[in-house]
C-alpha cells in the first residue's frame, strides 16, 4: 500500500506539473481521467485525538547468551508531545532497573549506562533446559516482566552469497539456512566492513601556528569503515518447504558504491526467534510503512511479552538467544567490475595562494611537497578519516577484517 | 362440399341431442382467472362468451358459446346446460369462428384470417403477454400487454411475418409510394403523440384509424392484401411505452381491434419502489431498473449496489467499497444473489463499479430483515438481483460509452416468442489511458482493467414452463507498479426452470455453479517472486414450490443442497529463478443442505401472518476437522393493516452462516479469502427482531415508515491482532469468534409519485463487538464491547429526482453520516533496532473519523420519442461529490524529517464529473 500512497502523493505533483504543461494526445479523455485520478488524495490531518492514550513504556534489547546485553527504557510520545516538540525530544528515557531471573534461582542485574535510560546486563551462558524471565522496574511507569522463556538456538547459515541477476548494477545479498527440526523463524542482522584508500598518499602536514611543514607520524591513506545494518530481517521457512529458507534476499547494493572500491566484507548474524517475536517484527514494519492505503491491513496493537501483573503491556518484545550463527563474504572490485572514477580535487592554479595558512583556512590540505612547491587537495583525498561516506573511516583495522 | 355439409348437419344434430355430454365438452374446467391480481383479462375482446362455431375432432359444432384466452392460447367453451367453462382438447380443434372472425390453427396458435387475396392471405395472431407489475390504487397488480402479430401466407402455406412498413415495402415495391405517403402524413402529427400517450387511452386518440370500406373498392382482388397492408403500415402511429419509461415495442402495425375495446383506465403510476406497506416482509426493499437511473452515481454507472447504499439501514465502510453493511452486519453477512447464483466478490476496480451490469439487471430485492425461509446461509441480509428477461419479440440492444468504461447489450429473439437471448458486456479502457500518462504521474506503470460478460437464454417451453440459462464471467486485473499485480475472476452459471400449474401453484428448480478466484503476483524481489492464489467453487441445486392452499393460506416449501470446494491458498514461484518452493494449503470442502416450509396466512383482511422453518445441515469435510452442524431456523413475520393508510409489521428470524470471509482490510479486497466452518470454527449465529409502522397518504403520494430492530450475533469472525491471514496453515488460530449486538431505528419519508420523487431518511444504529473467549494473545480491547468498523450511529440520506419533462430530469443525493470508528494513532515510539519511528495505536476502533458528507448531482436526458427513428440516444451527466468534500477513508501517521505527520486519505476527494452517452436500437 505504500506504493499506492506514493502514487497518490504523486498525483499532487501531477496536478502542479500538468496544470501548466500541454497534454497533447487524447486530451479530452486524459483530462477527464486525470480529474478522476486526482480526486484520490492525501492531505495532512490535524485533528488527531491528542488526549487519547498515555505514554507507554518501550523496552528494547535482547538476551544473548554470554554477551553484555544492552537494554533501553524509554517512553512513547503522545501526539500532544509530538506536536509541541520534535519527536526525538519527546522520547524520554525512563529511569529504572532490569533483572534477569533464571529458573534455577539465580539472578543477574542491570548496570546503568552513562546515557539515561540505557542499561546493560552481563548475560551468562544460557542453558537450554532452563527458563529465563526479565523483570523491568521503573520509577514511575510500573513494573513489567516477561513470561519465563527458554533460549532459542540459531540454526547454522548454509550460505551467504551475492549475485547480480539483472545486469542493472545491483548486487543482491542472499542468505540460506535450514533447520531439520521443522518450522522455524529466524532473524538476521548484518554488519558491513570496507576498506578505504585515499587517492593520494601524503605524509606532509602544515603547522599553521608555527608556519612550518612537518611529516605526520602515521599514514592516513588507509582505513576501515564498519556499518551496522539498521534493518532486522525476519523470515520463516513456511514458504520454502524442506525445513529450509533458500536464497532470502537480505539487502541490495549498487556495485558503484564507494564501499566496493577496495575490499568489502559483510557478516550476517542469524538468531532463532519465536513465532510471536516474528509477528512483532512483521507488524512493526507494516505499521511503520504500509499504512493508510485501500488494501492496507487495519492497524492493531503490537504483540508484546512484557506486561505488568495487572495485564498492562509495555511496547517491545524481548527474545532469548541461546546462540547466534554467522557467516561472512568478501568482495573485491575486480569481482564485480567496479570502475574507479575518483579524481582527486585540486584548486584552480590562479586560486593558489603562496601563504599555506590561507590555503588551509580555505579547506585545502597538502597533497605533495616537492621541488615545485606545495600541491594542494581536499582532505578526503589524503586522509581516510574524512571520507565523506558513513562518517569517515577508522585507522584501526577491525578485528574481523580477514586481510 | 356435400360431405362437409353432411358432417355439419350430423354434428349439429348430435350436439343438440347430447347437450353437455357432447365430445366438445369433455375437457377440464377452466382454472379461475385471478382477476384481482391483473389489470385486465386474458381474453380476446372481453370476458364474455361469444357465439361461434368450432371444428373439433372433425366435427363442426355450431352455436357454441366461446371465449378465446390469448394469454394461454386456449379456447374455452361454455356448456349449454350447466354453464361450465370447459377447456376442450386443444389439439383436436382445427378452427373456430367467433362473431364474424375466423381463426385457423397455425403452429399451435389460432390466427385470425383478416383478408384473403388470390395469392396471399393476411393473418393476425393476437397475443397477450405479461408486461409488468404496477401500482394501481395502492395495490400491486400485474399488467398484460397485447401484441398483434401479422403474417402473410402464400398459396403454399409459407408465412412471412410483417414487422414494419419498411419490411412490407421491400416485399411489395409497387406499394412503396402509397405506404410512404401515409407515413409522411403521420409524422407531422407525431410530435403531439406524446401527450396522448401520457393520457389514459380514449377512443378518439390518434390510434384510431378508420378504414373506409371504399378504400378497396377499386383494387383488384389479387392486390387487396398488399393494398390493405400498405394502408395499415402507413397508419403506424406511435411506439409503446413500457413501465420502464423506455421506448420499446414494435415499430409496425396498429390494430383496429385493440382500439375498438379501448376504454378509460384508472390512472396508473409507475413507481421506482414498491410502498413498504405492500411488501410481505418487514425490512424488505424492492426496486426496479428505473430507480437506478434516478440516483446520481459515480462514473455514470447506474449501480444496483450503490442504490442500496442510499437506503436507510444500509451503509458502507468506505467510498471505494461495494461491500454493504446492512443493519449492523458485516459485508460478508450479505447473501449476494444474481440469477440465483452467489457472487462472492461483487465489485470491480476497487469497488468503483459493482459486478452487475445495469443493462442486464431486472428487479431486485433487498431483505434487511424478515428474511424469507427460502433464503439462508448468511446472517445479515439477502440481496436478490434478478436478471432481465430478454425481449421475445424483436431484436434490440444498446451501447453506452462513459469516461472510463463502455458497455453493450443485445436482445436477440432467436425463435420469436419462444427463445430469446440476452447478451451484455462491459469493459474499462482506463488501462491504455494510464499508459499515456506521464512518468511522474505515478500511474505510468500502473494498470487497472476489468471486463464482464453475461447473458441469459430464455426459453418459453410452453405457456406454463420457461427455462433460463444464465451465464456470467468477470475478470479484474490491476497493479500499482510493475512489481505487483492483482487479478480475480468471478464465474456464475445457472439453469432455472419455472413452471406454473393453473393459477395457484408454481415450481422453481435451479442448479448452478459459482466460482471465485484470485491470483496476486509479487515480483519485487526476483528471488522471492511468487504468485499467491485462492479459489472457491460452489455448486448448488435447489427446488421449491409456491402455491395457494386456499384463499387464506399461501405455501412455500423447498430444499437446497450446496457443495463448497475451497482452495484456501497456494503460493507458487512466479518464475524459474524464484527460490520459492510451491506450496498449497489443503482443500476445504463442505456440504450444506436446507429444507424449509413457510406459510403465509391471511387471518383477516388486515392481518397477515407468515411463519416459516428452515432446517440447515452443514457437514464440514476438511481432513481432521470434520464436523456436522444441524441448525433449525425460525422465520416469523406479521403485518396488520389498520386501514387503507396505516399498517404495522413485525418480524423475527434466526440465521446461521457457515462460510466466513477472512479479511483485515476495511473493504472487500482481492486479498480476502473465504473460510468454511469446521470443528474449530463454529457457524455464525444470529437473530433479528424488527418492528415497523407505515403510514401512506390517501393518494399514495407519500409514505412514512419507521422501523426498529435489535439483533444479536455469535461467533462472528474477526482477525486477532497481528494476524497472518494468507497462507496460514492454522488460520483458525488467527481468527476470533466474537459476540455482536446491533440495534437501530430507521425513519423514512418517501414521495413516490409526481414530478418530484425520492426520499429522506434518518437512521440511528449501533453495532458493537465483544470478545468473550480466550482466543489469541489477550482479548481485543480487554474484552470490553467496542464499535465495529461499520458502527455509524447517525445516518441521514436524501434522494430526490425531479422530472421537468418526460425526457429531462435532475437528481440529487445527499448523505451525512457519523464518522466511522477507527484504530487511531495516539503516539509514537522509536525502535532503535530497526531505526524506525513507529506509531502507537489506540484500542481497536476507539476513535471516530470526521463525519462523512457527500452530495451528488446528475442530469438525465431520456431517449427521444421519434416514432420512426431506428435508434434512440440519450445521455446522462453529473458530478459525484459535488462539493468536493474530502471524506476520510483512512487516517494514519508517518514520520517525516523531524516530526510526525498525520495524513488523511480520501478516495474521491474532489468533484468527479462524468458523462455517459447511450444508444439504443
Amino acid at each position: 500500500m505504500k506504493r499506492l500512497i506514493s502514487s497518490s502523493i504523486a498525483h499532487g505533483s501531477l496536478l502542479m506539473t500538468h496544470s501548466s504543461s500541454p497534454i497533447t494526445h487524447h486530451s479530452l479523455l486524459i483530462t477527464l481521467f486525470v480529474l478522476i485520478a486526482l480526486s484520490s488524495c492525501i492531505e495532512e490531518f490535524n485533528d488527531l485525538p491528542a488526549s487519547v492514550g498515555e505514554p507507554q513504556l518501550v523496552v528494547e534489547g535482547e538476551i544473548v547468551s554470554g554477551q553484555n546485553c544492552l537494554f533501553t527504557l524509554r517512553q512513547s510520545a503522545t501526539l500532544e508531545d509530538v506536536s509541541n516538540f520534535h519527536y526525538q525530544n519527546s522520547l524520554k528515557p525512563v529511569i529504572g532497573s532490569l533483572q534477569l531471573d533464571c529458573s534455577d534461582g539465580t539472578s543477574y542485574y542491570s548496570v546503568p549506562s552513562r546515557n539515561k535510560g540505557f542499561y546493560t546486563i552481563q548475560v551468562p551462558d544460557l542453558e537450554p533446559d532452563k527458563t529465563y524471565t526479565l523483570h523491568v522496574k521503573t520509577d514511575n511507569m510500573g513494573d513489567y516482566h516477561t513470561e519465563p522463556m527458554k533460549p532459542l538456538y540459531a540454526p547454522g547459515i548454509d550460505s551467504f552469497t551475492y549475485e547480480m541477476p539483472n545486469n542493472d548494477g545491483q548486487i543482491h545479498f542472499s542468505v540460506s539456512t535450514a533447520d531439520p527440526n521443522g518450522a522455524f523463524y529466524v532473524m538476521w542482522r548484518y554488519d558491513e566492513f570496507y576498506e578505504v584508500c585515499t587517492p593520494i598518499y601524503c605524509m606532509w602536514e602544515y603547522d599553521v601556528e608555527n608556519r612550518e611543514l612537518y611529516v605526520r607520524d602515521f599514514p592516513t591513506n588507509q582505513g576501515w569503515i564498519s556499518v551496522t545494518s539498521n534493518e532486522i530481517s525476519t523470515a520463516s521457512n513456511e514458504a520454502y518447504g524442506n525445513h529450509a529458507i533458500v536464497g532470502y534476499n537480505l539487502y541490495q547494493r549498487n556495485k558503484q558504491e564507494l564501499r566496493f572500491r577496495t575490499k568489502y566484507m559483510s557478516i550476517v548474524k542469524q538468531a532463532a526467534i519465536s513465532v510471536d517475536e516474528y509477528e512483532y517484527y512483521r507488524l512493526l514494519r507494516i505499521q511503520s510503512t504500509n499504512v493508510g492505503g485501500i488494501f492496507s491491513a487495519m492497524p492493531s496493537e503490537l504483540p508484546s511479552n512484557l506486561k505488568t501483573d495487572d495485564g498492562k503491556k509495555a511496547i517491545g518484545y524481548i527474545g532469548v538467544r541461546g546462540s547466534l550463527s554467522q557467516k561472512s563474504l568478501v568482495i573485491t572490485p575486480k569481482e564485480i567490475g567496479y570502475k574507479d572514477m575518483i579524481v582527486p580535487e585540486k584548486p584552480e592554479p590562479d586560486k593558489v595562494e603562496k601563504d599555506p595558512a590561507i590555503m588551509i583556512d580555505r579547506g585545502w590540505v597538502i597533497a605533495n611537497y616537492g621541488p615545485s612547491g606545495i600541491e594542494w587537495t581536499k582532505p578526503w583525498c589524503v586522509d581516510c578519516r574524512t571520507h565523506f561516506w558513513d562518517g569517515g573511516a577508522s585507522l584501526e583495522k577491525p578485528s574481523v577484517w580477514p586481510f | 362440399m356435400i360431405a362437409n355439409t353432411f358432417v355439419a348437419v350430423v354434428a349439429m344434430a348430435s350436439l343438440e341431442a347430447m347437450g353437455d355430454y357432447a365430445a366438445l365438452y369433455q375437457g377440464s374446467i377452466e382454472p379461475e382467472f385471478n382477476r384481482t391480481a391483473w389489470n385486465t383479462h386474458p381474453y380476446l375482446w372481453d370476458e364474455e362468451f361469444h357465439e361461434g362455431s368450432v371444428c373439433y375432432d372433425g366435427n363442426l359444432y355450431e352455436h357454441v358459446r366461446l371465449r378465446y384466452n390469448i394469454f394461454d392460447n386456449t379456447l374455452v367453451v361454455l356448456t349449454p346446460q350447466t354453464k361450465l367453462p370447459i377447456v376442450p382438447n386443444q389439439e383436436k380443434i382445427e378452427f373456430f369462428t367467433m362473431g364474424e372472425e375466423r381463426f385457423e390453427k397455425r403452429d399451435g396458435h389460432f390466427m385470425n384470417v383478416l383478408m384473403e387475396g388470390n395469392n396471399f392471405r393476411l393473418l393476425n395472431c393476437p397475443v397477450k403477454l405479461f408486461d409488468s407489475e404496477t401500482l394501481v390504487n395502492g395495490r400491486m397488480v400485474r399488467s398484460m400487454s397485447e401484441k398483434n402479430l401479422y403474417y402473410l401466407e402464400d398459396k403454399n402455406g409459407n408465412r412471412t411475418q410483417i414487422r414494419s412498413a419498411r419490411s412490407f415495402e421491400k416485399m411489395f415495391p409497387n406499394y412503396k409510394r402509397p405506404s410512404r405517403i401515409y407515413r409522411r402524413s403521420l409524422e407531422t402529427i407525431s410530435k403531439d403523440t406524446r401527450k396522448y400517450m401520457d393520457m389514459p387511452q380514449v377512443e378518439d386518440s390518434l390510434h384510431v384509424v378508420k378504414v373506409p370500406d371504399t378504400v378497396f373498392a377499386n383494387i383488384p382482388p389479387a392486390d387487396r392484401v398488399p393494398a390493405y397492408l400498405a394502408y395499415r403500415m402507413g397508419s403506424r402511429v406511435a411506439m409503446e411505452y413500457d413501465d420502464d419509461d423506455e421506448m420499446s415495442g414494435e415499430p409496425g402495425i396498429d390494430e383496429l381491434r385493440v382500439l375498438r375495446e379501448s376504454k378509460t383506465l384508472d390512472e396508473v403510476e409507475v413507481t421506482a419502489f414498491r410502498p413498504k406497506s405492500l411488501q410481505a416482509h418487514s425490512g424488505m426493499e424492492a426496486f426496479t431498473p428505473k430507480s437506478l437511473r434516478n440516483v446520481p452515481l459515480v462514473m455514470g454507472e447506474a449501480d444496483v449496489l450503490k442504490l442500496a447504499t442510499m437506503l436507510p439501514g444500509v451503509t458502507t465502510t468506505g467510498e471505494a467499497s461495494s461491500g454493504l453493511n446492512v443493519r449492523g452486519g458485516a459485508s460478508e453477512q450479505n447473501l449476494m444473489l444474481y440469477n440465483s447464483n452467489t457472487v462472492f466478490n461483487p465489485m470491480h476496480m476497487f469497488g468503483i463499479f459493482s459486478a452487475f451490469n445495469p443493462d442486464l439487471v431486472g428487479e431486485s430485492e433487498l431483505f434487511k430483515g424478515g428474511i424469507p425461509s427460502r433464503y439462508g446461509g448468511r446472517l445479515s441480509s439477502v440481496m436478490n438481483i434478478k436478471g432481465r428477461v430478454p425481449n421475445m419479440q424483436k431484436y434490440s440492444g444498446s451501447v453506452s460509452i462513459g469516461v472510463v468504461s463502455a458497455k453493450a447489450m443485445a436482445e436477440l429473439p432467436v425463435v420469436k416468442d419462444r427463445v430469446s437471448i440476452l447478451l451484455g458486456g462491459r469493459t474499462t479502457y482506463s488501462d491504455w489511458m494510464l499508459k499515456r500518462l506521464s512518468e511522474d504521474s505515478g500511474y505510468k506503470n500502473g494498470r487497472a482493467q476489468f471486463w464482464d460478460a453475461g447473458g441469459t437464454i430464455h426459453a418459453r417451453l410452453s405457456n406454463r414452463h420457461s427455462l433460463d440459462v444464465n451465464l456470467y464471467n468477470s475478470h479484474d486485473q490491476f497493479s500499482f507498479t510493475t512489481f505487483d499485480e492483482y487479478a480475480y475472476n468471478n464465474m456464475n452459471y445457472s439453469l432455472e426452470l419455472k413452471s406454473y400449474y393453473g393459477n395457484q401453484w408454481s415450481s422453481y428448480i435451479a442448479a448452478g455453479y459459482d466460482h471465485y478466484d484470485y491470483a496476486n503476483t509479487d515480483k519485487e524481489s526476483p528471488s522471492m517472486a511468487s504468485v499467491l492464489s485462492f479459489d472457491l467453487d460452489h455448486y448448488y441445486l435447489k427446488g421449491m414450490v409456491d402455491g395457494r392452499l386456499n384463499d387464506s393460506h399461501k405455501l412455500n416449501a423447498g430444499m437446497q443442497g450446496q457443495f463448497y470446494d475451497i482452495m484456501p491458498g497456494s503460493l507458487q514461484p512466479q518464475n524459474s529463478n524464484s527460490a520459492i518452493v510451491g506450496r498449497s494449503l489443503p482443500d476445504d470442502e463442505a456440504v450444506e443442505a436446507a429444507l424449509w416450509l413457510e406459510d403465509e396466512w391471511a387471518m383477516t383482511d388486515g392481518l397477515k401472518l407468515l411463519g416459516g422453518m428452515r432446517l440447515n445441515l452443514f457437514n464440514a469435510m476438511k481432513e481432521g476437522m470434520e464436523h456436522t452442524y444441524v441448525d433449525p431456523e425460525l422465520r416469523l413475520s406479521a403485518s396488520y393493516h389498520l386501514n387503507e393508510t396505516n399498517s404495522f409489521k413485525a418480524g423475527f428470524n434466526t440465521m446461521h452462516q457457515y462460510i466466513h470471509k477472512v479479511s483485515n482490510t476495511m473493504i472487500m479486497s482481492p486479498t480476502d479469502s473465504w473460510l468454511l466452518s469446521n470443528d474449530q470454527i463454529k457457524p455464525q449465529r444470529g437473530w433479528q427482531a424488527s418492528i415497523g409502522y407505515y403510514l401512506q397518504s390517501e393518494n399514495l403520494d407519500y409514505e412514512f415508515s419507521v422501523e426498529g430492530y435489535v439483533k444479536g450475533m455469535k461467533e462472528y469472525l474477526t482477525y486477532r491482532n497481528a494476524a497472518q491471514l494468507s497462507m496460514n496453515d492454522h488460520l483458525e488460530k488467527d481468527v476470533i469468534g466474537m459476540d455482536g449486538r446491533a440495534y437501530g431505528l430507521e425513519l423514512q419519508l418517501r414521495k413516490m409519485t409526481g414530478k418530484l420523487t425520492g426520499w429522506i431518511s434518518y437512521t440511528y444504529s449501533r453495532t458493537q463487538l465483544q470478545q468473550t473467549n480466550q482466543q489469541g494473545v489477550g482479548k481485543i480491547n480487554g474484552g470490553e464491547w467496542y464499535s465495529a468498523d461499520y458502527d455509524i450511529p447517525h445516518d441521514v440520506k436524501l434522494v430526490a429526482n425531479y422530472k421537468f419533462t418526460r425526457r429531462f430530469s435532475m437528481s440529487m443525493n445527499m448523505n451525512y453520516s457519523t464518522g466511522r470508528p477507527y484504530t487511531a494513532p495516539v503516539g509514537v515510539f522509536y525502535n532503535s533496532q530497526e531505526r524506525l519511528y513507529v506509531p502507537v495505536y489506540s484500542d481497536r476502533n476507539a476513535v471516530r473519523m470526521p463525519y462523512y458528507f457527500r452530495t451528488d448531482w446528475s442530469m438525465n436526458v431520456e431517449p427521444s420519442h421519434h416514432l420512426t427513428a431506428a435508434t434512440h440516444r440519450w445521455f446522462s451527466m453529473g458530478v459525484y461529490n459535488l462539493f468536493g468534500r474530502k471524506n476520510p477513508y483512512s487516517i494514519y501517521v508517518k514520520p517525516e524529517g523531524n516530526s510526525i505527520k498525520a495524513y488523511k486519505l480520501s478516495i474521491f476527494g474532489a468533484p468527479i464529473p462524468y458523462i455517459s452517452y447511450n444508444i439504443k436500437f
